[in-house]
This record gives structure tokens, C-alpha cells and sequence, in this order.
């Protein structure tokens, strides 16, 4: 029997020493994960990463993706407050280098304009972007985009691969918002494992467009792996959630 | 296994599985028994409404499913409240509720621990039942301080207090007192398992699901999962339910 590739869309790495490298690898082979795609936000989390911190984090992410090349799938992190120093990182680590995909995190709302040429950039080199969506009953940061956001850089950048995080914090509302977008897709990580939330998007997006992640090391592979597992689809869908929709927009 | 951390009624922000899809799951998971308890009684100003109904719901089934009472200090009558559900129902744990039900864990529920205490129950508190950011805009509801709950249980050193729903880092919060235990149910991070057992000891950590608001898979496979012995699991799984309880 030939068992599904599994694809972690959406992991974290605080830095490249082996053992914390290794401590992911070995939580995932547990979970039974085979490939895990990666960023960093640099060694200190901020909502405005300067340059140095895009930098460091490129740096983490290209030793992590050097050293076990055949589990970790790179992004590199990229913010539209340095645009040419964003696409310099994409031409040297996407482009030119190992990595894969383009992380979005808070320094900037999706739709910003200021982002185009980085997106233009993905698009261009068929790179998938994957971009924070956070809706808080708390209370949004400063640049904390939402899935309202997305649709509006998938109306601008129709044909860029687009998916966002978290469900958006709001499983039972995102995929009404993003439906008629069919290159934007959504990601399960993060969050407590609330029951219903793949069953609920599934009443209006197809399942090609929902892609398993896990947000370690703040969250568990294995209770994160638990939101597919628990909805009880047929085969055929917690396949392509668990790693094929993501591996169509990869080169695995 | 035994999960400490279930509850049957109604949620107001969103559908939730009920009664026949508990004891399915129980079964597909390999679950024996429940601590369970009234998720309207969250919401009803009276919770003892709430334990009533519960009592009537699970009549038929209490080899597996043992019912926990909730209770609140600031409504009146909750000491008769109490005798009824233990005498009438055979309530084997008492849960507040403090952050819904508006009050403080200090002195003011001191009256409730003490005689909880001296009929040999454990006391759950319910730190958070869900995420602050995920809540309906309409009212935020915060999660108890642990550092509160730590106080409550240094207070009463004969009553075993539980802490339900305590994220990874809270339990360190609370001082983790000798009579103060927590379950594993929104107790998440990679490999926070063998740090909770590392930490803590599997003696001071008990199975939770938080049925109906997570998937119960989620627990399962946590404990199922995770590099511990299995002296350590099965502590964990059941042992240690059964002892705060007093059940066999």
C-alpha cells in the first residue's frame, strides 16, 4: 500500500541549530509527516522585521533547507516595507537557491499596493505565496491583514498562488469571502482544534483549496493533523488536503 | 482512558456535537469513561438548571458517563445545589466557571471550596474554554489567571483542584501547588507532552478532550503519540482520574 504524501504547508523555525532542526524532524516523523515547508521570521519576532532580520531569517531558513533537503521545503520572508531587498532574498534564495515559496507576514496589508512588485515577482516565477489572515475579537495589529485583504490581492493578482493562514481565525466566514478567487487557497494552522471548522469551509470551497498546516513548534503537528483527521472525509479529499494540494504548487 | 474534560448542551456561538455522538466517539477512540458536564449551564443564570437536565440526559448511561456539577458562589441557593447533586445525582466533581459567571477566585469562594473539599470532590476550574481571539465580538470573555488558580488551591491545601483548559507556560504560573492538578485539553505546543511529564510529573496531568467545542481525536492522539512510557500514559489516561474521583 502507498501511503499519501503528507506536507506540513505552514511550519516555523526559530533558528538552524541541529537540535532544533532535528527535534521538528523528529515530532513529524511521530505525526507522520514527510515534508515540512519552513520559515523563519527572523530570531526575534516583530511586526516590522528591518532588513538584518529579513536577512537573518533567509539565512536560517537556507542552512535548514541545505542540511535536510529531502523534509524541509523553504519560503522566504519578504515584507513590502524593503522592497528590493525582498526580491534581492527572492533572487538569491528562490530564485537562484533551494527555497520554494514567499512568506507574508504582518509588516504590511495584503492589498498595499507597495507590495505589488514582490508579488509581481512570485507571479513572475511562479512562486506560491502563503500571507498571515488573522480576523481577532481582541483586536487586529497594527498591519494584521484579513481575508478581506486577500481577496482584494487576488482581484488585483489573479493568477498569483495565493493561500492564507489560520482559516483567517474565522473558519465558519472565510471561505464564503474567498469562493469565487480560485487561486486563493486557505491553510487549517494554527489554533485550538475546534471541531467543524474543514467540514464548514467545505460547504463552499472545493476541497483542492484547503491545505493542512501546523504553525509548530507554537502548536503540535499531531493535534493540528487531528482537524483533517476528525472530519471524517472520504479518502480522496483528506489526501489532497494533507499534501496534495500543496505539492501541485511545489517542486516535490 | 477517562476524559476529565466533557461536556453535553447547547454552545451559542455555533453548532456542537450532543449525547449520541459522545458515546460514539468514547467508543471509536477507545474512551471507557467520562467526567462530564452541563455546557448550558455556561450560559443559564442558574446553573443547576443545567445539572438537572444533565442528570435526566445521562440517567441511562452512568456506567460511563459520570456527571460533575457546576456551581457558582454568587447564586443563591448553590449549597442546596450542591447536596441535591450529590445526594439525588451522584456528582463526583464540582466545576466553576469563574470568568463567565462573574467572579473572583478569592475569598468570596472560599464557603463553596471548603465544603466541595469536605465531601471528598475534586474542584475544576475552567481557565478558558476558548480562544479570547476566536470569541463572538458581542463579549469577550478572558481566561482566568493561573496565578489565581494557584492562590485558590495554596488556600485549600486538603481540596484537589483541577485546572481545565491551562495553555503550555500557565501551569508554571500557578506554582503548581501539590493539590493542584490540570488537563491536557488546550495544553499544546510541539513535544508538550514528554515537557508537561518532564516538567510537572504524570501524576498532576489528566486526560481532557473538551468535547464538544474541540475534536476529541485531538487529545486522543496527543497522548497516544507522544514519546512517554507507558506507566506515564496510563497515568495520565485514566489512573489518575480515577483516583481524584474515587472511582475503581
Amino acid at each position: 500500500m502507498v501511503h499519501p504524501m503528507v506536507i506540513d504547508s505552514h511550519a516555523h523555525i526559530l533558528n538552524a541549530d541541529d537540535a532544533h532542526l532535528t527535534a521538528i524532524l523528529n515530532a513529524a516523523d511521530r505525526a507522520g509527516i514527510n515534508k515540512i515547508c519552513i520559515s523563519s521570521l527572523s530570531r526575534e519576532w516583530v511586526e516590522f522585521p528591518s532588513e538584518a532580520q529579513l536577512e537573518e531569517a533567509a539565512e536560517d531558513v537556507l542552512a535548514a533547507v541545505e542540511r535536510y533537503p529531502d523534509r524541509f521545503v523553504g519560503f522566504t520572508y519578504v515584507s513590502a516595507q524593503h522592497v528590493e531587498k525582498s526580491i534581492g532574498l527572492l533572487e538569491r534564495c528562490n530564485a537562484n537557491g533551494p527555497c520554494q515559496l514567499v512568506k507574508l507576514w504582518i509588516s504590511q496589508f495584503l492589498d498595499d499596493p507597495a507590495l505589488d512588485p514582490i508579488l509581481d515577482w512570485a507571479q513572475a516565477h511562479d512562486n506560491a505565496v502563503m500571507a498571515h489572515t488573522f480576523v481577532k475579537a481582541t483586536g487586529n495589529m497594527t498591519c494584521e491583514s484579513t481575508h478581506h485583504h486577500a481577496v482584494r490581492r487576488a482581484q488585483r493578482h489573479p493568477d498569483l498562488k495565493l493561500w492564507i493562514a489560520h482559516m483567517s481565525a474565522r473558519w465558519e466566514e472565510v471561505a464564503r469571502v474567498i469562493k469565487d478567487y480560485p487561486n486563493l487557497c486557505v491553510d487549517v494552522s494554527g489554533g485550538e482544534p475546534e471541531e467543524g471548522s474543514i467540514r464548514c469551509m467545505l460547504k463552499h470551497i472545493a476541497p483542492e483549496r484547503i491545505f493542512f498546516g501546523s504553525d509548530i513548534p507554537g502548536r503540535s503537528f499531531i493535534v493540528q493533523k487531528s482537524k483533517v483527521h476528525s472530519a471524517d472525509l472520504p479518502p480522496e479529499q483528506e489526501r489532497l488536503i494533507l499534501g496534495e494540494n500543496v505539492r501541485r504548487w511545489l517542486r516535490v | 482512558m477517562f476524559d476529565f474534560n466533557a461536556r453535553l448542551g447547547h454552545w451559542p456561538y455555533r453548532p456542537v456535537k450532543g449525547f449520541d455522538e459522545l458515546l460514539r466517539q468514547m467508543d471509536q477512540y477507545g474512551i471507557e469513561r467520562a467526567g462530564v458536564s452541563s455546557l448550558n449551564a455556561v450560559h443559564y443564570l442558574n446553573p443547576q438548571d443545567g445539572n438537572d437536565e444533565l442528570a435526566r440526559a445521562i440517567a441511562a448511561h452512568r456506567d460511563r458517563l459520570i456527571p460533575f456539577a457546576v456551581l457558582r458562589q454568587n447564586f443563591a441557593g448553590w449549597d442546596d445545589d450542591l447536596e441535591r447533586c450529590v445526594g439525588e445525582f451522584g456528582v463526583r466533581a464540582v466545576v466553576l466557571y469563574p470568568n463567565y459567571h462573574r467572579f473572583g477566585l478569592n475569598e468570596a469562594v472560599d464557603e463553596l471550596a471548603g465544603r466541595v473539599g469536605a465531601l471528598g470532590l475534586p474542584l475544576c476550574v475552567q481557565v478558558a474554554l476558548e480562544d479570547m481571539r476566536r470569541q463572538f465580538d458581542r463579549e469577550i470573555v478572558p481566561d482566568v489567571a493561573p496565578e489565581a488558580v494557584g492562590e485558590l488551591a495554596r488556600r485549600h491545601p486538603g481540596v484537589n483542584v483541577v485546572a481545565l483548559g491551562l495553555k503550555c507556560g500557565q501551569p508554571e504560573r500557578t506554582g503548581m501547588p501539590e493539590n493542584l492538578f490540570f488537563d491536557t485539553s488546550n495544553y499544546e505546543k510541539m513535544g508538550e507532552m514528554e515537557d508537561a511529564v518532564a516538567r510537572f510529573g504524570a501524576e498532576r496531568i489528566l486526560f481532557g478532550t473538551n468535547f464538544p467545542l474541540f475534536n476529541i481525536q485531538a487529545n486522543v492522539d496527543k497522548l497516544r503519540l507522544a514519546p512517554l512510557d507507558e506507566a506515564a500514559r496510563a497515568t495520565i489516561a485514566q489512573a489518575n482520574a480515577l483516583r481524584l474521583l474515587g472511582l475503581r
